[in-house]
């Protein structure tokens, strides 16, 4: 273990010391590596790199075709590099905020959303450029918004074409950013998730302990229109198969006061 | 070892020692909460490495009268210090939602001057989460009122905080249960209030056994989106462990669509059940 943190440290003094860096001068530089074949190395190298990934560290390499300069560098801190280098701050003073921020809290804080997702997301909005990711086993190239957090789950607004999409993040695959930058403009505007404008929507109301209702809300993407009375809740939603699946989880304890349109559940009930 | 010594800890540990070259070992562990073995541990990894030019990465002198530590860094360590955009979200998302850290801007303003300016660069919309996650843990421990996965049960637990983090499922508090001596994992958004003491109901909590489950995969696709979930997969059936009754049956309607259970037909009994009894209410 201690070598392995050992040369994660010795990894990231290379690579944050030159802009870019060859394989060849990685393996020359660190000793663990040198007396190592090029097979050895090469599998020695990738879990180091992963593991610095599963941290943040996003070491990859640059292939510009059109580049004279190649090889490894450093990203996953696009946010603190460009306050280091645009903004006018004492990086010793911001470094103690961040430290005293830390410290306040009461919880170690690991991971709240996927961090070379993050990264990727953030270099793409601040610099307009495009991400390409699969989708649910379908490929899509759009333009980034910002990320929202709802209902326990994070999402990407991102435009795909002309319209404005939601992503669970949680669905995101093989994400890569695109080279070129000021390819659109973001907006300030509140994002409107995807199931929003739709208009199949079903109206519901139950009556369920309040404290179900909250650990389970999640489960389907919704809109609570009226919670007047502590245990009634009115709903409306599009989303039937996860209102199908929070209603199957928690009966027993809850009693539909009126539904518009029972036979949408029925559907699915029936699949 | 008490902290988990990974590289992330490592870049907390230059972090810290970075601002100053003098430091009395007593102030270095309490500044980075570890114990003197692990600083020691530490030295000796940071100072095993060199830069191009040969030179000592960070060199240190321990007067062992004084209890002082003397830090020489090299020009290196200034631009090996940095902070990843996971870790500066994770401080911006709780800036903004956490109301221990929202009281904290208030009063202090380098934290009011560090968030607006993260604010340039994070296109975040936290609305929704104001409701749904109110960190008012206290220092110490907490009684929590929890709903399991697929019960719909509270169980009282008796906690100490100790991490976020989050999965598939959500948002997770890592907290030590306090009677059981183990850490445990707690969805957030199924923490339905956090109690005082007097409510706390040691004897609500159940006894968990392990269920073995098979099912029928209905959907060939669905095997890619398991993700780190153990499962064996057999001529279109499927195998999976879970840790409770309760969590196989949460798990077998969330993937209504995709797996069908076979067995234990308790469970698929109850599952039919469940979709009978919302059949009549219709």
């Amino acid at each position: 273990m201690k070598n392995v943190i050992k040369r994660s440290v010795q990894l990231l003094n290379l690579v944050s010391n030159n802009k870019k860096i060859s394989t060849i001068e990685i393996k020359d530089s660190i000793s663990d590596y040198r007396d190592l074949s090029d097979q050895a190395f090469r599998r020695s190298f990738e879990r180091d790199k992963s593991l610095l990934r599963s941290f943040g560290y996003l070491l990859e390499y640059e292939n510009d075709k059109w580049g004279f300069d190649q090889g490894y560098s450093l990203g996953g801190s696009y946010v603190f590099n460009k306050i280091k280098e645009k903004e006018n701050v004492d990086i010793k003073e911001f470094i103690s905020t961040y430290l005293l921020i830390k410290k306040s809290l009461n919880l170690e804080i690991e991971e709240l959303v996927n961090s070379e997702i993050i990264s990727k997301i953030l270099l793409a909005t601040n610099e307009k450029k495009r991400l390409g990711f699969t989708y649910l086993s379908k490929y899509r190239k759009v333009k980034p918004q910002g990320i929202r957090f709802h209902d326990g789950a994070w999402y990407l607004a991102a435009f795909e074409g002309q319209v404005l999409k939601t992503f669970k993040i949680e669905y995101i695959n093989e994400l890569k950013v695109g080279n070129k930058e000021n390819l659109f403009n973001t907006t300030d505007e509140p994002f409107t998730f995807s199931w929003e404008d739709t208009n199949s929507f079903l109206n519901i109301s139950i009556s369920i302990p309040n404290s179900l209702y909250i650990a389970n809300k999640s489960i389907f993407s919704h809109n609570l229109m009226d919670n007047k009375k502590n245990d009634e809740f009115h709903i409306r939603t599009s989303d039937i198969y996860g209102l199908v699946k929070f209603l199957l989880i928690c009966e027993g304890s809850f009693k539909i006061i009126s539904i518009d349109k029972p036979d949408l559940i029925k559907e699915v009930l029936n699949e | 070892m008490n902290k988990k010594l990974n590289i992330q800890f490592i870049q907390s540990f230059i972090k810290t020692i970075q601002t100053k070259p003098l430091w009395t070992i007593d102030k270095l562990l309490t500044e980075l909460e570890i114990t003197e073995k692990e600083l020691f541990y530490m030295l000796t990894i940071v100072s095993d490495v060199y830069t191009s030019s040969g030179e000592s990465f960070i060199d240190y002198d321990i007067n062992e009268n004084t209890k002082e530590i003397y830090f020489n860094f090299s020009e290196n360590v200034y631009k090996f210090v940095s902070i990843n955009d996971g870790e500066l979200f994770n401080i911006y998302f709780l800036l903004s939602t956490d109301t221990k850290l929202k009281s904290l801007q208030a009063e202090n303003k380098s934290i009011r001057k560090f968030s607006n300016l993260l604010s340039k660069y994070f296109t975040l919309e936290s609305t929704d989460h104001a409701e749904s996650l109110d960190l008012t843990f206290d220092d110490q421990l907490n009684v929590i009122e929890y709903i399991k996965l697929g019960s719909t049960h509270s169980i009282f637990y008796k906690i100490k905080p100790v991490s976020l983090k989050s999965n598939s499922d959500g948002i997770i508090l890592e907290a030590l249960d306090i009677d059981e001596n183990v850490i445990k994992s707690f969805l957030i958004d199924r923490i339905v209030n956090i109690n005082d003491d007097f409510k706390y109901q040691e004897s609500s909590k159940i006894q968990t056994n392990n269920i073995k489950v098979e099912f029928d995969l209905l959907d060939q696709n669905f095997l890619s989106k398991l993700g780190s979930r153990i499962y064996k997969s057999v001529e279109g059936k499927v195998y999976m462990e879970f840790y409770s009754y309760e969590n196989a049956l949460d798990y077998a309607i969330k993937n209504l669509l995709n797996l069908k259970v076979v067995s234990p037909s308790e469970l698929s009994v109850d599952i039919d059940k469940r979709k009978n009894g919302l059949m009549e209410m219709l």
